[in-house]
């Protein structure tokens, strides 16, 4: 049997035939300078009677003062309705909604469900390509094939028999290293043998 | 006809008159898969081209049930950490179309001579508009000191356009708040509400206030964006030449730095531009398909470290805006712009 | 017999006085006696080993005193810049949540996992690699001083990622596995690279910015 846990991801390209993706970005370059709650509203819809709403209902009689008193700058509706299963319906400043089920939920879950609606800043959940953005990618300059190069090349005649020849580059540290080991090996040795 | 009414009828009709022959047994035993895809299909697409025409209703959020305008209001300024006057935020949200509405309404009701205890945002508009008009000019000319006047003006002409102002309001959430009378309001609706609301700031909050206000919300948008694209230079070459004249030094002398795939399609040349012998500027992430493309790449670079627009550059501090030193004083016209005072300017 | 064990009690003393000389010779006098113990000891003795001093000789670099110069010239440059806040923009290779992210002011970075900061919260990234500008790069080794490079940033985001699907199946087998896995997505903005004092010098106190005693 195979490793069940290490289970094959779907393909990205397959994801993207189904799904859009795109890059992180914020709204109004949120953060810069002060950082602004993207929840605008929500919505708790509920039944007063049917046992769907059960922890719905234990939610708003006991959570939902906390979360209130937590987002001054969240406004929270909470709806009635008969005969209906609960659900929460977030609205962001930029237009964008979610609309969670949370039939038979238990109270438990549904703070972790406001937890996550608050958080976010209302962009559809796609698939992010990168996991980071900047606009200024390099500072000290991008690397080109001409950085560090002799400018005399360009002006160089060819067949050019300077330029042709192979280049005899120094010893590496590495090497001088090894050859002073070596020697040092010898004399040992040889003290070794003068001694015996 | 109302639009429930119309969908009762096209129920109806697919029964009398269906796009394919329904056959007798499905229709008594009950079988829908024959008629309702088709007829779900139908209602669908009419939908998507009554939204292309704009022909479907769009409910304003206050049309619903679940709407509190006191908690809306209250939950605005907590949202933007800001201390607002009530009664005038409301007076702000107020589009002066809206009391024409409404007194019309009433009229058409009966009441001969409306009262209505509400004045529209006019002022506060014009108010609002100057505080950030003034606020981002000095902003800009203590952030940018060695841009050309032009430069700057082309860059808060930017920051005051109401396409960018508009997008600021919808983005703080004033699109459901806004008392007009159309639905969505439109773009100086939204721009109105937004400069008012900078006003209203300043009356409850004090200028300074305000003036972090304005930073944080319309100023960041200057961030990410290249200065170029937003004021155009037409030809860079000339404008450095100019530059150059203007300040008795000798023409500037392009020199071909690097080359390669010479005579192919894939032909690129680096060109350097110097005066008098020193270095002004390279092609650095654009180099061009011909020299003279590449000479006005080397001379745009030229131009962007002359008034100090390059990449590296420090940012512009929004976290410690008490480090520009703002003052009324405009920056050099590209017309009079000397290089040996932009060299005595520190930019910090 | 009891004399004999009595000495054998002492005998914890030679172990400070291996290698005295003075020591040495009294073991010597007294070794007839150590070896009627021969049975009752747990070790043997064993006579201490004199270790060869190992020569070492200074080699004067010609090169250092060219180099002292150097360094200074850099580092007096690198000052300049630093104390007349014209560095520029600064980018830094910070290290947090298990990766290394090379960031710059008002740059947006993902962290995946779970990352306990909230909504709003200022953080400053401490573990800090490598800062530059335009000029010049400063490496740690493999960190950079706490006080010396401040990075901060706000939590902008939290979100989960789109539902990823894992899927298996073994053909022929009847066996398939379906999971579905939605990860904590936290995203920042980094609001500031800082270097907050002169390089190449010993300050009085360090590591303490910032901490409580």
């Amino acid at each position: 049997m195979c490793l069940l846990w290490n289970l094959p991801k779907m393909s990205s390209r397959t994801w993207s035939l189904f799904w859009g993706s795109r890059f992180v970005k914020t709204p109004l370059q949120n953060g810069i300078g002060r950082y602004v709650q993207q929840l605008q509203r929500i919505t708790l819809k509920f039944c007063k009677t049917h046992g769907g709403s059960q922890g719905m209902r234990d939610y708003i009689e006991k959570e939902l003062i906390h979360f209130a008193k937590e987002n001054p700058g969240v406004v929270v509706y909470v709806k009635p309705r008969r005969h209906r299963s609960p659900c929460l319906k977030a609205e962001y400043l930029n237009g964008g909604e979610e609309y969670i089920s949370m039939h038979r939920l238990p109270a438990d879950d549904i703070v972790r469900w406001m937890a996550y609606l608050r958080g976010r800043s209302g962009y559809p959940t796609d698939r992010i390509r990168k996991d980071q953005h900047t606009d200024h990618p390099s500072i000290q300059g991008p690397w080109t094939p001409w950085l560090h190069r002799d400018p005399q090349t360009n002006v160089a005649q060819y067949p050019n028999e300077d330029l042709s020849c192979v280049e005899v580059m120094g010893r590496s540290a590495t090497e001088e290293l090894r050859e002073m080991f070596k020697k040092q090996k010898l004399v040992s040795s040889y003290k070794r043998s003068v001694e015996s | 006809m109302s639009l429930p009414k119309a969908f009762q009828l096209l129920r109806f009709t697919t029964y009398v008159a269906p796009r394919r022959l329904i056959s007798a047994t499905a229709c008594t035993y009950g079988i829908k898969s024959r008629w309702q895809m088709p007829y779900r299909v139908t209602l669908k697409n009419r939908m998507k081209e009554m939204e292309k025409k704009g022909l479907l209703p769009t409910n304003a959020r206050s049309d619903f049930i679940e709407w509190n305008y006191d908690s809306e209001i209250y939950a605005f300024g907590k949202r933007l950490h800001e201390e607002f006057d009530e009664s005038l935020l409301r007076q702000a949200l107020i589009d002066p179309s809206y009391i024409t509405r409404e007194t019309l309404r009433q009229q058409e009701l009966g009441v001969e001579v409306p009262a209505l205890q509400m004045s529209g945002n006019s002022e506060l508009s014009t108010e609002g508009k100057d505080i950030i008009f003034d606020y981002a000019t000095k902003f800009v000319r203590a952030t940018h000191r060695v841009l050309p006047e032009e430069g700057v003006s082309a860059l808060v002409d930017y920051l005051t356009s109401e396409e960018l102002l508009s997008e600021i309001g919808h983005g703080i959430g004033l699109k459901d708040l806004i008392l007009t009378e159309e639905y969505p309001p439109s773009q100086v609706t939204v721009v109105n509400a937004f400069q008012s609301v900078v006003a209203v700031l300043n009356r409850s909050s004090g200028l300074s206030r305000c003036h972090i206000f304005v930073k944080d919300f319309v100023l960041t948008q200057l961030v990410g964006k290249n200065i170029y694209d937003i004021w155009k230079i037409e030809d860079p070459v000339s404008i450095l030449s100019n530059i150059l004249l203007q300040n008795g030094r000798e023409a500037f002398e392009p020199r071909l730095v690097f080359q390669s795939g010479k005579n192919t399609i894939q032909a690129v040349y680096q060109v350097a531009v110097y005066c008098e012998k020193q270095f002004m500027g390279t092609g650095m992430k654009w180099y061009g398909e011909t020299v003279n493309a590449a000479v006005e790449q080397a001379a745009w670079d030229a131009l962007s470290r002359l008034f100090q627009t390059t990449e590296a550059v420090s940012p512009i501090p929004f976290e410690k805006p008490e480090q520009l030193n703002l003052n009324d004083n405009k920056n050099m016209p590209i017309d009079n712009w000397s290089i040996d005072r932009a060299s005595n300017i520190v930019m910090c | 017999m009891i004399s004999c064990l009595r000495l054998v009690r002492h005998s914890s003393a030679f172990k400070t006085v291996i290698g005295n000389e003075s020591a040495m010779h009294e073991i010597e006098i007294r070794l007839p006696v150590l070896m009627q113990l021969n049975g009752l000891r747990t070790s043997p003795f064993t006579a201490p080993v004199k270790h060869a001093q190992v020569q070492q000789e200074v080699m004067q670099d010609a090169s250092e005193i060219h180099n002292e110069k150097f360094t200074k010239n850099v580092l007096d440059k690198v000052n300049h810049q630093i104390l007349n806040n014209q560095c520029g923009r600064l980018f830094a290779v910070v290290y947090f949540a298990g990766k290394q992210k090379l960031v710059t002011p008002e740059d947006l970075v993902m962290v995946e996992g779970v990352f306990p900061p909230n909504i709003g919260d200022k953080i400053r990234l401490e573990k800090v690699m490598c800062v530059g500008g335009l000029h010049f790069t400063l490496y740690g080794r493999p960190l950079l001083s706490r006080d010396l490079v401040n990075v901060e940033a706000t939590v902008v985001e939290k979100n989960l990622s789109h539902c990823r699907v894992y899927f298996r199946s073994l053909r022929r087998q009847n066996n398939r596995k379906t999971k579905f896995s939605r990860e904590m997505q936290t995203l920042l903005r980094i609001n500031c690279v800082d270097i907050m004092h002169k390089i190449g010098e010993i300050r009085e106190v360090e590591g303490a910015d910032g901490r409580i005693f």
